[in-house]
């Protein structure tokens, strides 16, 4: 087994609940379980070797020669999140069994859960940046779908969408700083990346990356100011919330922070940055915690509020601060993960999460209740419990922070203050859902708690820890007899206890906190340390996991936080009051609003370039090449300047002169446009015999057959427009126009000079020395386009062919108004195919395919070639429509030029992928002598079928072009009715 | 090769060139569009007939067999210089061009351009559609 099968065994698990989900609730469940639990298991199995210090990497060839490796790495870091995101995932998909109903596409919900769990997977064990970023947009991505599985509601599609806006936005941020620190090495490799802290703490680019990547992690951790898009992803499903807020994509951003901890912290910068972020985003996070009445956003800003104090102890000049950081992760996973689900339980029994209208469930569902309490408990740090540990291990370490200098103190006092918070608000959590009079179904104004009911609050906190520690003995008759015995009659909703197995998910996690509030050491000793040491890569500092440290000024603290909480809660109302002031501002319209303005921003720069005009196209681009050719012309060294040698003769002056005349003449007529077309086509018939003349026959012929196509394709294009152009371009646009074809000619021809005057190396040579021994023909331009560089080839008739669909169907509902009479008023002929013309193309139709066959054949020793030949035979039957009509050739020709396309590419296609039978790199050509008797010797090669592609895709583009084109001036164009 | 072999070849070539001259001088010198249409097609297409009947002489001489491309490009020519002459004419007389004085029979261009038979004005409205 190798880390490799882990993402594999995932990325199948993706497809078994689809596949499943028709066997029923259950059996779904258990499947859907079977692969996230296969995975856990194997890295249980890993587990001694990694808490021995061990680091299991491994590697996979992808791309060796640009350096791409598929890698993947477990160490302590990589473990812990392991199992939490697999341990969690798996609860998560039991509780949402029982959680989402019959009716919703559960065999899709798992899906996308399976694979958002593959994509954290892959982020935390991944060795590789680029791998580890491609796995960060999947968690993006799945996270997008999963938020916005309710498509129907608006507020998830906008949740999602913004959830997906930011943290791409984020990603984006963080694949430029990879790429920058990877530069800076020298590989993407993370263990390389690793073990060069301080060759990127020197280097010059360090602040970029460094802000760079806290860019990418802090969108995606919820970090202030990019922390507004975790409270509206609270539309998605519970067990999605659960589960993202909880162990994974939240928590991506953290383990990022940690993952880079080693070579980017330690730094002035670091420190400044990410502790005050993580401060901010802590205090925010409390204090807006306590005034949402909405369970879950009172959950989603405490996640952003734990999520700022995990950063802000990575951002603390200690490692004793780095290993708290980690302890936290652990242990906030655990009791968010619980709260969530409880909150979830509420929500579903009680119809409602908004804590205004509930109230008194602990006398209908006092099981939950009881662990929600020691969730909450756990949350706000009450001792026993895991909560209190870690936070008394951050509480310890801003006391021993340096990193703001001078005021370093203020560190401690704000940390204490979050702290009062975190307690307030768990206090609400508990006390307006379970207690707090009875639940009501309208909004009533906040009131002052009868003084008793405080009372059960606080003998409950320490209940909640025996409670946890032995639940069915101290209370589990208790708990059924209250239950059964209650009976309501004001709620909406029949509250009661949920199904057995939505409680176990819960239930373990409550246990799992209580069980490390107590044995922290032999709970999650070993793992913290190998996490800590894979974070830190350095001697660990010495640390204490007991629960008991003495009486010392971390202590005061947390006992602070206790009263100062308690205290915060009982006079919350002056609080209430306070808030009520301020407006209430909804992210999501001010998010909206800034992505509106972005898009018409966009929109109106978008119409500034694009305008419709065809003219303003042409010179940009034709700025654009100006400005891109003109540097290295610049720059050439005049001084090596050969004299040109070749001698020129007359002709070619008398030819070069009537090219330049045509030239000019059609600018002169561009405005009868018959006469135009008439001189640029003399241009290129010019071109193509001074192709012939030096020696390029397959360009000149090539050349000829193009201008022929062309020269009809603008006539009938030219058929459909304004038989008169009037004189519209204003004297400054001809001064621009005339500049800038000025200035692109003369850099054409200074190129054409540097071709002839530069010293040049080409691979001319290597072509014609291996035409023959390497591709089996003499024409090296052949051989080169069906051998040498068949891949170019083949993807250049898919362009040609991709680019003749689109034309056809661009034309094909196009409807045009059609002249019946030319510029002078003159009706066209009646007389519309001359039956001389129509008899002497028919008959010279057999003559022309037996010449295109012939061209066609030859091509690999003689000028010719697959792609001329399929000119000449498209010419041929080109003539057959300007003769006849399309209403003739219609019924005459029944080949479907768009299946003539695809045939071309795939038989080009398919010779290529030949080679491959014959272990060969992909288009290899095969080639052998034959003897055959009358013929005498002939030359047989896979390269002819390559051709064979290339002529069927050239004949069929270009007539699937010109018959949709034509087919427009005839009975066949659309009608209205269609 | 021999004298007699270059002494045909040479023969050919300027047969062939002085058409082609003839044909060019025509084409500037002719007084309207269908006067001059002959020069092109007529000359010209004799003076390439000439050149390629050189050529074959040529390659014969070189290669030992004859070489059917000239003769297929013979074919071309004689197939399509005719039409194109035709066609050309065709839009001429649609374009209503003018002719020079001394053309005869003037009076039929006009129901030629119709393409109606010469005489009989009778059947001329049962045609007119």
């Amino acid at each position: 087994m190798s880390l490799f099968w882990i993402t594999a065994i995932l990325l199948i698990g993706v497809l078994i609940p689809v596949l499943t989900e028709r066997l029923g609730r259950t059996v779904n469940t258990i499947f859907t379980m079977l692969a996230p639990a296969i995975a856990l298991a194997y890295i249980i199995s890993l587990m001694p070797a990694v808490l021995a210090g061990e680091v299991v990497t491994e590697y996979l060839e992808w791309i060796p020669s640009i350096g791409l490796t598929l890698s993947m790495r477990l160490d302590g870091l990589a473990l812990m999140f392991a199992l939490l995101i697999l341990g969690i995932g798996l609860l998560i998909i039991l509780y949402a069994r029982y959680y989402l109903s019959e009716k919703e596409a559960v065999g899709r919900f798992f899906s996308y859960l399976i694979l958002f769990m593959t994509a954290m997977l892959s982020i935390v064990l991944s060795n590789n940046v680029l791998q580890m970023w491609m796995a960060w947009e999947v968690t993006s991505i799945s996270s997008f779908l999963l938020i916005s599985f309710w498509s129907s509601k608006s507020e998830s599609r906008k949740g999602a969408r913004m959830a997906l806006t930011v943290t791409g936005a984020g990603g984006l941020a963080l694949l430029a700083g990879l790429l920058l620190v990877s530069d800076m090495v020298g590989s993407y490799e993370l263990s390389v990346i690793l073990a060069s802290g301080d060759l990127i703490r020197e280097h010059a680019l360090y602040p970029v990356a460094l802000i760079l990547i806290l860019l990418g992690a802090f969108t995606k951790s919820a970090q202030f100011p990019f922390h507004f898009w975790l409270p509206h992803a609270m539309a998605a499903p519970t067990p999605v919330s659960a589960y993202l807020h909880s162990a994974t994509m939240v928590k991506a951003g953290i383990f990022l922070l940690a993952r880079m901890y080693p070579v980017l912290s330690g730094t002035e910068m670091w420190f400044l940055i990410v502790s005050m972020t993580g401060l901010i985003t802590m205090l925010l996070g409390a204090y807006i915690a306590l005034f949402k009445h909405d369970l879950k956003g009172l959950l989603a800003y405490s996640t952003i509020s734990h999520l700022g104090l995990i950063t802000l102890l990575l951002g603390l000049d200690t490692k004793l601060a780095a290993v708290a950081a980690l302890f936290h992760i652990m242990n906030h996973a655990i009791f968010k993960a619980s709260l969530f689900m409880a909150a979830g339980i509420i929500d579903h029994e009680s119809g409602t999460r908004d804590m205004r209208k509930l109230g008194g469930l602990w006398h209908f569902m006092p099981y939950t209740a009881t662990l929600a309490m020691v969730a909450a408990a756990s949350m706000a740090g009450v001792p026993l419990l895991n909560g209190f540990l870690s936070k008394e291990m951050f509480l310890a370490e801003t006391l021993h922070s340096s990193a703001l200098g001078f005021i370093s103190w203020m560190i401690p006092v704000l940390a204490t203050l979050a702290a009062i918070f975190a307690v307030a608000y768990s206090l609400r959590f508990i006390h307006d859902v379970f207690f707090n009079g009875e639940p009501k179904e309208l909004v009533k104004t906040p009131h002052e708690p009868p003084r008793y009911m405080k009372v059960p609050i606080e003998i409950l906190v320490v209940l909640c820890v025996l409670i946890g520690i032995f639940p069915n003995f101290m209370i589990g008759g208790l708990l059924e007899a209250a239950s059964s015995s209650v009976l309501m009659s004001e709620l909406p909703y029949y509250i009661h206890e949920p199904p057995r197995y939505m409680k176990v998910p819960i239930e373990i996690l409550v246990v799992l906190c209580v069980l490390i509030g107590i044995f922290p050491n032999f709970m999650i000793g070993g793992l913290l340390e190998a996490a800590s040491s894979s974070v830190l890569m350095s001697e660990l500092p010495y640390y204490s996991l007991s629960i008991w440290h003495g009486f010392n000024l971390p202590l005061l603290m947390s006992a602070i936080a206790i009263s100062g909480g308690l205290l915060v809660y009982a006079y919350r109302s002056h609080l209430y009051r306070f808030q009520a002031q301020f407006k209430e501002s909804d992210e999501k319209l001010i998010f909206e609003g800034a992505i509106q303005r972005l898009v018409a921003s966009a929109t109106r720069a978008h119409d500034g370039l694009n305008n419709g005009s065809l003219q303003r196209y042409i010179a940009a681009l034709l700025l654009l090449t100006i400005a891109i050719t003109t540097i290295p012309l610049i720059n050439i060294d005049t001084a090596a300047t050969n004299s040109p040698d070749q001698a020129v003769s007359g002709v070619e002056i008398t030819a070069a002169f009537i090219l330049c005349l045509s030239a000019i003449a059609t600018v002169i007529f561009h405005r009868k446009r018959m006469v135009a077309l008439i001189t640029i086509s003399v241009v290129g018939l010019i071109v193509s015999i001074a192709f012939a003349r030096f020696s390029a026959p397959d360009l000149a012929l090539t050349q000829l057959s193009v201008e022929v196509v062309t020269v009809i394709l603008l006539m009938l294009a030219l058929y459909f427009l304004p038989q008169k152009t009037p004189s519209e371009s204003s004297p400054s646009r001809v001064v621009r126009d005339v500049a800038i074809a000025a200035a692109l000619g003369g850099l054409v021809a200074t190129i054409n000079y540097a071709f002839i005057t530069q010293p040049l190396d080409t691979i001319s040579e290597f072509f014609l020395a291996n035409s023959k021994t390497g591709g089996g023909g003499t024409n090296a331009v052949n051989v080169i386009l069906v051998d040498f560089r068949g891949l170019d080839t083949l993807g250049e008739i898919l362009v040609l062919g991709i680019a003749a669909l689109g034309i056809f169907n661009l034309l094909a509902r196009v409807r045009l108004a059609m002249p019946s009479a030319n510029e002078n008023g003159l009706a066209w002929s009646e007389d519309r195919h001359p039956p001389i013309l129509a008899i002497i193309s028919q008959s010279l139709l057999p003559l022309a395919l037996l010449v295109s066959f012939y061209i066609f054949l030859r091509g690999h020793n003689m000028p010719g070639g697959g792609f001329i030949a399929g000119l000449i035979t498209a010419v041929a039957l080109i003539q057959q429509y300007i003769a006849h009509g399309v209403d003739w050739v219609k019924p005459r020709i029944k080949v479907d030029y768009q299946i003539l396309i695809a045939l071309g590419v795939l038989i080009a296609t398919l010779t290529g992928i030949g080679s491959w039978f014959f272990d060969r790199p992909f288009m290899t050509t095969w080639f052998d002598y034959f003897d055959i008797p009358l013929i005498g010797e002939i030359e047989l090669a896979s390269a002819l079928i390559f051709d064979l592609g290339v002529y069927l895709t050239v004949i069929g583009a270009t007539l699937l072009i010109l018959a949709s084109l034509g087919k427009l001036t005839s009975s066949h164009r659309p009608t209205p009715e269609e | 090769m021999s004298f007699t072999v270059e002494l045909i070849i040479s023969a050919f070539l300027i047969l062939g060139g002085l058409f082609v001259l003839v044909g060019s001088i025509g084409l500037i010198r002719l007084q309207d569009f269908y006067v001059r249409l002959h020069a092109p097609t007529k000359a010209t297409t004799l003076g390439l007939g000439c050149v390629l009947i050189a050529s074959i002489v040529y390659m014969y001489h070189i290669q030992g067999y004859a070489s059917i491309n000239e003769l297929l490009i013979t074919l071309f020519l004689v197939i399509t210089a005719p039409v194109t002459a035709h066609i050309l004419a065709k839009v001429a007389m649609h374009h209503r061009v003018k002719v020079m004085q001394r053309t005869r029979n003037q009076h039929l261009i006009e129901t030629a351009r119709m393409q109606l038979p010469p005489e009989n004005d009778n059947k001329k409205q049962d045609q007119d559609n």
